[in-house]
């Protein structure tokens, strides 16, 4: 079975690293981007399977860079994370599949990871 | 010098006739006059006058009596030949007696012998039972008898029209003197009214606290110089419940007393200053009376008494037999122990704003109309003071709101600066903390059990994780909290909140009742924040009970009043000590070690923007407990 390809787009070097090593530990392909501009190249390039996106980067914005890209691909599952709770009412934020305020404890993403994958694979 | 008192009946005639006649008239007449204009004290005229008569027209004796202010009696005020101790003693209604008749008829009376004459009336102290003859003649003004002039002799003497024309003409001559002098005694009085209330305005005008202005008032009401009523009492208007309420009430509580202090007042000779001294002297003592006085309530209505009477006629009133007059509040009057009282109402620009009641129940004496009407006028002058004072009063009490409205702002403002600031931090310190954490727990997941460094990642992973509860708790409350409402049953609610933390109350000992009224409306809340109440309010209760154990009470019942509900939580942890009580709802305030102090403060802000009220009923030694009220809709 082919591995899960993900793409983990925030502007923090750090988090990418956590979460690049954190999800590879899951079993995934992992890429990353740091702002709009590479994400669209990496999408591009590698055809995710799976895109987590923070909210407050330099640039465009998470909110933002999630309108393109439903407007690309409607289908492709999108998890908000953010430090942010306050987001979550926010409807634009509604076109992702799931929303996950950041925490150290990666348990909640990992689990809704694999929910959403799992389903998408059924769907196929 | 002319024999006055003759000896034999006839040579006393011979020497009247010629005395009255011809220049003589003309002589006595001018000494009248030049009495008449002398600057001496009426009374002093008058005697030099009767003096004069009687010796020059040979009579016995010449008396005058004067008419009272009430026009009732007859008031011997100057005589030549009567015993001079009776003048002012002796009194005679007006139609009794033969000069009472003068004054009653307005005519002349001439009796021969006025012994025998069934009109006459002798009054034993003057010793007019001597006199045979009397002629007695009315001292008008205008068309009102002022008084009377009457001559008396020892022998029987026949008047002659001379006589009588005489005697008149001297009355007539002599009423402008009398009436004069009246009038300059009523301006007098009138002057010295006006000085009083002059004094009084002075004395009235050196404060705005309202309870020294009142007592200042009564004690004019109340001091012997100005209107002497043995006890005052003030009522003012109260429009919001529109009743009279009694303010205060001056006046001794005994007859014994009454005469005490009475017997010690000092003779006022500067009014201005023992008013306000009496102003200074408030709260010194408090006498029974004063307290009855506050006690009272009285409905404005018109079957509510004299004194709410006094309010909606704007008149005063002068009650006399108060036990038979119908209009009187009977149990009042049976607790105030008189029979007799007075009241004027205080009016300015045409409203009324208190009224002031009198009663002279120690000396029993009778309240005159005309006091009233000092009273009156007295009253009107006061409702000025009163008006400042109270708008004073209300001004004062304003800027106290003003300031605490101003107080809660600053404080507002800087707790939402203080949350904006605490928010913006949080954020920052958000993300590195992630990776921190998600590092350290990479660590210790890699880090087999035995390797002490897992100890330490361990400790890592459960500080940050502290760090982060902090933060999610901070960012909550600066956030605004908007409610989602939906209808959901609050037992329903609280059931689920019990069952998912059944593990906490059973670790730390804690045993929950619950006492849930089933006749309660589903409520239009917020369910996750509601929960999150319940829950802060259960964690707070079982932190204070923990290694003690304890009991915590959940209760719902209807709300009484309106439709909603009434949750109580209560708990058995010794109450909150007083110090920290006003702390516990404020932001960032807290007791505990690991606590951020913002469990309550979320709290009462999730209730409030509920429409809701939260409250404690707190019981030292005791527990705890707090009060939820939540309408069932929302606005």
């Amino acid at each position: 079975m082919d591995k899960k390809k993900i793409l983990v787009i925030d502007d923090e070097e750090n988090i990418r690293i956590l979460y690049s090593e954190e999800l590879q530990d899951e079993g995934y392909d992992v890429i990353v981007a740091s702002n709009a501009e590479e994400a669209d190249i990496k999408i591009r390039e590698s055809n995710p399977d799976l895109i987590t996106l923070d909210i407050r980067m330099p640039g465009m914005d998470g909110i933002e860079l999630l309108r393109k890209l439903r407007e690309r691909d409607k289908n492709i599952p999108i998890v908000m994370c953010s430090a942010y709770s306050d987001y979550k009412q926010d409807f634009r934020t509604w076109a992702s599949e799931a929303y996950i305020i950041k925490s150290s404890d990666m348990v909640e993403l990992k689990s809704t990871i694999r929910e959403i994958l799992k389903k998408g694979r059924s769907r196929e | 010098m002319r024999a006055v008192k003759s000896k034999s009946h006839r040579r006393g005639r011979i020497a009247d006739i010629q005395k009255v006649s011809g220049e003589n008239w003309l002589e006595i007449l001018s000494e009248v006059g030049r009495i008449a204009a002398l600057t001496l004290e009426l009374e002093t005229r008058l005697n030099l006058i009767v003096e004069l008569i009687a010796k020059q027209t040979g009579s016995d004796a010449c008396s005058i009596l004067l008419m009272d202010e009430d026009r009732e009696n007859l008031v011997l005020k100057a005589t030549k030949g009567l015993n001079p101790m009776s003048i002012n003693r002796v009194i005679l209604k007006v139609g009794e007696g033969i000069t009472g008749l003068t004054a009653k008829e307005m005519k002349v009376i001439a009796s021969r012998n006025a012994l025998n004459d069934p009109r006459s009336v002798y009054f034993p102290e003057t010793g007019e039972e001597r006199f045979k003859s009397v002629l007695s003649v009315p001292i008008m003004d205008r068309n009102d008898c002022i008084g009377v002039i009457y001559t008396q002799t020892i022998s029987e003497k026949d008047y002659a029209e001379n006589d009588i024309r005489l005697l008149a003409t001297i009355a007539n001559n002599i009423s402008w003197m009398i009436k004069n002098a009246q009038l300059y005694e009523e301006a007098r009085k009138k002057i010295a009214e006006l000085s009083i209330l002059y004094e009084i305005s002075m004395a009235m005008q050196t404060t705005i606290n309202l309870d020294r202005l009142l007592r200042i008032i009564l004690s004019c009401v109340t001091v012997g110089s100005v209107f002497g009523f043995n006890r005052a009492s003030l009522f003012l208007v109260n429009e919001k419940t529109n009743t009279l309420q009694g303010m205060m009430g001056l006046g001794p509580d005994s007859g014994e007393e009454a005469r005490e202090i009475w017997s010690k007042l000092p003779e006022i000779t500067n009014l201005f200053q023992w008013l306000t001294s009496q102003g200074e002297a408030l709260g010194k003592k408090e006498s029974s009376y004063d307290k009855f006085v506050k006690g009272i309530r009285i409905p404005i209505t018109q079957d509510s008494g004299i004194l709410a009477l006094t309010v909606i006629e704007k008149k005063p009133f002068n009650i006399k037999d108060a036990r038979n007059d119908p209009r009187v509040n009977k149990e009042l009057l049976d607790r105030s122990g008189i029979n007799s009282f007075a009241t004027v109402p205080i009016i300015t620009k045409n409203q009324v704003l208190g009224i002031i009641v009198v009663d002279n129940i120690y000396t029993n004496k009778p309240i005159r109309d005309e006091d009233l009407q000092s009273l009156v006028r007295f009253a009107t002058h006061t409702g000025w003071a009163i008006e400042n004072a109270r708008l004073f009063s209300q001004l004062r009490e304003a800027n106290k709101d003003i300031l605490i409205a101003e107080q809660q702002l600053i404080q507002s403002e800087r707790l939402s600066a203080l949350g904006q600031l605490a928010a913006e931090l949080a954020h920052e310190i958000k993300n590195p903390l992630v990776t921190i954490g998600g590092f350290a727990r990479r660590l210790s997941e890699k880090s087999d059990s035995s390797h002490e460094g897992k100890k330490y990642t361990d400790i890592i992973i459960s500080e940050v994780e502290r760090v982060e509860k902090l933060l999610k708790d901070i960012l909550n409350y600066s956030r605004d909290v908007k409610p989602a409402f939906s209808d959901y049953n609050i037992n329903t609610l609280i059931e689920e909140v019990l069952s998912s933390y059944e593990r906490i109350f059973s670790d730390s000992g804690v045993i929950v009742k619950k006492e849930l009224s089933v006749n309660i409306y589903p409520l239009q809340i917020d369910t996750s924040q509601i929960k999150q109440v319940i829950l802060n309010i259960l964690y707070n209760a079982v932190e204070c009970m923990t290694g003690k154990g304890g009991a915590i009470i959940i209760k719902t019942e209807p709300l009484s009043g309106e439709e909603g509900v009434t949750i109580s939580v209560g708990d058995t942890g010794g109450g909150i000590p007083p110090e920290i009580l006003d702390n516990i709802f404020n932001p960032f305030f807290t007791t505990k070690r690991q606590g951020t102090g913002l469990g309550l403060s979320l709290s009462k802000k999730i209730i409030e923007s509920h429409g809701g009220t939260i409250g404690i009923d707190n019981r030292i030694g005791e527990g705890a407990t707090f009060i939820i009220n939540l309408p069932r809709r929302q606005k």
